[in-house]
């Protein structure tokens, strides 16, 4: 007898149907799987035989065939053994079931019958949602994941036997309860405060306007001045991740199989610090599945990149694409996939290799051609890509026990939210979000400059020797800070404060 | 060209022969024109002074008449040549010990003979807040009619350039010969310089950069000006040659003031201890050097502008001691700074403090 159960597979963050067809005959016993299946596919079969004979129903010893269809697309993963595990049941044709098509099956078989939880499980869902699927069986460790998926029927079951309970109606089973994405944020809680760093107001402000606005940071300072503990409370005051945002990005920590499944949706901006040895593949994604890298993972978020030189050239130069287009194709042998990579790339860096270079009262033990070569390592089209660059000066010792109050990141990310909104309605036509994002074409529209704002960045370049790219990053942040000042056009203050947070490397 | 100069050319292009072998064999001459017509005094004189090899290979080519080749091809090329012979060459070298007997000229030769010429060097390292001072002094000097000559390195000697250039006073003295221009790091600088100043070098083409030309390229930075100015430098730094020699052909010696313990002016107070002049201003130049400078007329600051200048003045140089002493936010206080430096009253160091440069 032949039996049909509809299962999906994962493509990158995409899920596409794959239905499974069992079908079971007398003849000689052997179990084939037929249909471009994947090592882990075809080893389904073992797990599927125990865990039936141990949940305590009869395995036929016939002859079995399982088709996977479409038959060209190469399937991976273990999301196929309830499925198959279930078809054999039906098509064996002994267990009192309804019509199991109805039904999208999901989740690894354990030995025993249980189900274990796959990773993948959100995107495979929202794929299947918007492919017309509504009914769905997933392993009780992916129901937090699954719950904010709305308008579907999903049971989230322990094991074998109580999806053939539910499926022949022997006990009743209640679908997951729809879970509220909790806008408010207010719960989040982050080991960093922006209260806790004391002094570096100047480095401070400068923050703020590169998160208010997505805009790349580069810290430039000595070792010790605390440039780490800073760019740790940007996710503080970046504005919380609205449910698109928040989806998005817990989609592609789901494929990653990175998601705490006590967690479900990922509320907190993620912060990605890679190590500096971290590979081109670690970084950009890849693998034989073209897996997403940290930079996607760090979607929505922040990459930050700690001692910045000390990363390979191509590492590095890898970055430009992304941080241009904002999403990332993953070509591999076995898929190409784009995966979103839309983040805010923080680093940091010394002055010199010793990083005392042009500190007054430390003395560099740097050759010329040693500080040339350390700095030689963030390229010119890459530093053209971060608008803000700043020096972050050693922290006195007064400074740091002084009882002086400082400023809260919970106050700072209400101006930041503000300053995001204002974005938000004035590209609502152009397909970007925030300034940082925007193109020539945006900059002629939105920042049109005073005769007296052309004249100030005109002095500062004889003055102040600013290079030709300047001049875009000078605009699209004195933008920014219009944006915190509530201006709809930029004003001289503001234009000479961008010009405070220019290069000085 | 005479026969004198095509003959100095010629010697200088011998370029492994020493300078001193050279030096003996043109006052050998009683007119060292006559050195292809009559070369066995040169011949001798190698024979016994400096090797076999190098007098066979001199008079087998004069001999073989390929020097007037060698000559031609150097004197065709897109550079003038001064010998100690001609009349450009700077009069303020041929009091000099060692004088070059070429110089290789590209550019504007007339500077070298101008009448107020001024030196500015210093080491690699220099910070950023001197850096300022060195190109405000030597835009201020150039734009006035002195002539800057410096080096090509980074740091100091660069800022001076940066000073100068617009205004095309400026003469740089490169290490090397000009086939290994397009090595240098400040390539551009040296190109642009080479069209409205002046780029000089004592070295033929073919010679490259070597490490121990840069002090000996010194002495004619040193030689060339009424006085120098030493930005930066610790004992070891090659400025320290610069300054020997200023001091050996009896130049005017200017040094900025350093803090204690700065290492990257170690030389300069030493200097300062020794006797040289203390620099604050372009105003301390030129009344030792009598050189005519007119006023700058600094941009005229807002009433809030002013506060802060006062404040800095005053040795407040912190962003957050600023915030806190003026009772401004943050936001207000970036861009009066911002403002005071791009009219050039304050500089923003490599630690976020504000210094003030006037």
């Amino acid at each position: 007898m032949l039996a049909k159960v509809t299962s999906f597979s994962l493509y990158g963050l995409q899920g596409l149907p794959i239905s499974v067809e069992v079908d079971v005959f007398n003849g000689m016993p052997s179990f084939e799987i037929v249909g471009l299946a994947d090592t882990a596919v075809k080893e389904s079969k073992e797990r599927v035989r125990s865990a039936i004979k141990n949940s305590g129903k009869h395995f036929r010893n016939g002859k079995i065939t399982i088709n996977f269809a479409p038959a060209d697309i190469k399937k991976q993963g273990a999301y196929l053994d309830l499925a198959i595990a279930m078809g054999i049941l039906k098509a064996q044709g002994e267990e009192n079931l309804i019509d199991i098509s109805d039904y999208v099956m999901l989740g690894e078989l354990s030995l025993d019958g249980s189900l274990r939880g796959v990773n993948g499980i959100m995107p495979i869902l929202i794929s299947a949602k918007s492919l017309g699927y509504t009914k769905f069986i997933i392993p009780k460790e992916n129901e937090f994941e699954a719950s904010y998926i709305s308008g579907t029927t999903i049971y989230a079951l322990n094991s074998l036997i109580e999806v053939v309970d539910l499926l022949s109606n022997n006990k009743q089973f209640s679908p997951l309860i729809e879970n509220e994405y909790n806008t408010s944020g207010s719960e989040i809680e982050y080991s960093c405060d922006l209260s806790y760093v004391k002094g570096q107001a100047f480095c401070k402000r400068a923050l703020e306007v590169a998160v208010s606005g997505g805009h790349n940071m580069l810290m430039v300072g000595p070792p010790g001045a605390g440039k780490t503990m800073i760019a740790k409370c940007i996710p503080t005051i970046m504005p919380d991740m609205a449910f698109t945002e928040a989806l998005e990005t817990t989609k592609i920590h789901s494929v990653a199989g990175l998601l705490n499944n006590n967690e479900g949706i990922i509320t907190k901006r993620p912060f990605m610090t890679p190590h500096h040895t971290a590979t081109n593949t670690a970084l950009i994604g890849g693998g034989p599945n073209a897996l997403p890298g940290i930079i996607s993972l760090a979607h929505n978020g922040v990459l930050y990149l700690d001692e910045m030189p000390e990363y390979t050239r191509s590492t590095l130069e890898s970055l430009r694409q992304p941080l241009e287009d904002r999403v990332i194709t993953v070509s591999r042998a076995k898929a190409s996939v784009q995966y979103p990579a839309s983040f805010m790339l923080c680093g940091s860096m010394n002055p010199c290799p010793c990083g005392n270079y042009g500190i007054k009262d430390k003395i560099c033990n740097c050759t010329m051609s040693q500080i040339t070569k350390y700095r030689a390592k963030l390229s010119a089209p890459l530093l053209d890509r971060i608008d803000i660059q700043v020096a972050v000066e050693g922290v006195k010792y007064d400074d740091l026990t002084s009882d002086s109050i400082e400023e809260s990141s919970k106050s700072v990310k209400r101006r930041v939210n503000i300053a995001r909104k204002i974005q938000l309605e004035r590209f609502k036509d152009d397909n970007i979000t925030t300034n940082a994002q925007m193109s020539e074409k945006h900059l002629k529209k939105y920042c049109k400059l005073s005769k007296e704002c052309e004249d100030i960045i005109k002095t500062s370049f004889y003055t102040l020797n600013l290079s030709a790219r300047a001049r875009t990053r000078i605009i699209k942040v004195a933008r920014t800070i219009a944006d915190l000042d509530y201006s709809e056009n930029i004003l001289p203050k503001h234009v000479l404060e961008a010009i405070g947070y220019r290069s000085n490397i | 060209m005479t026969k004198k100069e095509r003959a100095i050319i010629y010697l200088d292009l011998l370029t492994h022969l020493e300078y001193k072998h050279k030096r003996n064999i043109i006052d050998l001459y009683e007119d060292i024109g006559l050195l292809f017509e009559n070369p066995t005094i040169c011949y001798d004189y190698l024979l016994i002074n400096a090797s076999q090899g190098y007098a066979k290979s001199f008079i087998d080519g004069v001999n073989a008449k390929i020097h007037d080749k060698i000559i031609d091809e150097v004197v065709n090329g897109d550079f003038t040549i001064l010998t100690e012979q001609s009349q450009g060459y700077p009069k303020s070298l041929l009091n000099i010990d060692f004088r070059p007997l070429c110089l290789y000229c590209k550019g504007n030769v007339k500077l070298l003979n101008a009448k107020n010429i001024f030196s500015i060097v210093g080491s690699r390292k220099t910070l950023p807040e001197y850096l300022k001072h060195c190109s405000n002094i030597s835009n201020e000097l150039s734009s006035n009619g002195v002539v800057i000559v410096t080096g090509v390195a980074n740091g100091a000697d660069k800022s001076a350039i940066l000073g100068a250039i617009d205004s095309g006073n400026l003469i740089l003295v490169l290490a090397g010969g000009f086939n290994y221009i397009n090595s240098e790091q400040n390539r551009d600088l040296i190109n642009k310089t080479a069209t409205n100043g002046l780029v000089i070098t004592e070295y033929a083409p073919s010679v490259p950069h070597l490490a121990y030309h840069y002090p000996i390229r010194n002495r004619i930075i040193a030689g060339l000006s009424k006085g120098v100015l030493i930005c930066s430098g610790n004992y070891k730094s090659g400025t320290k040659y610069t300054a020997q020699f200023a001091l050996d052909y009896n130049k005017d010696l200017f040094c900025f003031p350093y803090a204690i313990n700065v290492g990257s002016g170690e030389l300069c107070n030493k200097l300062i201890k020794e006797g040289a002049y203390l620099i604050e201003s372009v105003e301390d130049i030129s009344q030792v050097c009598n050189f005519a400078i007119n006023q700058k007329q600094n941009a005229s600051l807002s009433q809030l502008e002013e506060t802060v200048y006062l404040e800095i003045k005053k040795g407040t140089t912190k962003v957050e001691s600023l915030i806190e002493k003026l009772n401004l936010k943050i936001y207000e206080l970036i861009p009066i700074l911002s403002s005071l430096e791009i009219k050039g009253y304050v500089l923003k160091n490599n630690s976020n403090e504000y210094i003030n440069l006037l």
